[in-house]
């Protein structure tokens, strides 16, 4: 657990600071190309074992993939309606079922924090 | 375990899968969420674990945004940011 989360942490620390320096070479650059980078680059440092992680990627890919997706989703019973905000904010979380979710869940959540706390050193070591 | 069925289940309603897998994935969800984590999972409920698990993602979101915020005026700001990032690559 601890070496699977260091590893991607690593990982993901390359490939943002890879996509950084990308973007400090272009002319201008906005908030939501950095942002479009840090998802990015943690969905490709975990790969694609992760059903959240490939739907992150397959967005990046494929738009129009996606969109399909989107449309299949929309048929879902009621009782799972209060689930409904979780399913959003997971990536590919409307396709998945509830027990599939739950798991994506707690492994998106691990990699935000990881994503969130490079970031914090990133900045800090840009700012020094 | 008793998940032969619910292995194969690949519906959206779950009711082939049983409660006690559900239950330790709410219980893994919780000890994931600050504000939960030191309770003890008989006191809180399924729907407060997930409520507040949609509120943990979002406020990483948020600190996702304001973070990139950030980054990106860096990189507009300063000439020795280039320089700043080679250096911060070479450590990792």
């Amino acid at each position: 657990m601890t070496t699977r989360s260091s590893i991607i942490r690593t990982r993901f620390a390359c490939r943002f600071l890879h996509s950084l320096r990308k973007l400090n070479q272009q002319e201008k650059t906005n908030s939501r190309r950095v942002k479009h980078a840090a998802y990015a680059s943690m969905a490709s440092a975990v790969g694609s074992k992760r059903a959240w992680s490939r739907a992150v990627l397959s967005k990046i890919r494929n738009r129009s993939l996606n969109r399909n997706l989107l449309k299949k989703k929309k048929r879902r019973s009621s009782e799972e309606s209060e689930f409904g905000e979780l399913r959003k904010l997971v990536p590919g979380g409307q396709v998945m079922n509830f027990y599939n979710l739950l798991d994506e869940t707690a492994d998106y959540i691990n990699c935000l924090t990881s994503q969130v706390q490079v970031m914090k050193n990133i900045l800090n070591l840009l700012s020094t | 375990m008793s998940s032969r069925r619910s292995r194969s289940s690949r519906h959206s309603g779950g009711s082939r899968i049983s409660e006690d897998q559900i239950n330790d994935l709410v219980n893994k969800l919780q000890q994931l969420l600050p504000e939960l984590r030191n309770r003890s999972s008989d006191k809180v409920s399924a729907s407060r674990v997930l409520q507040d698990t949609c509120n943990y993602i979002k406020s990483l979101h948020r600190e996702v945004d304001d973070l990139s915020e950030r980054l990106s005026e860096l990189l507009e700001s300063s000439d020795t940011t280039q320089a700043a990032l080679i250096r911060s690559l070479l450590m990792q």
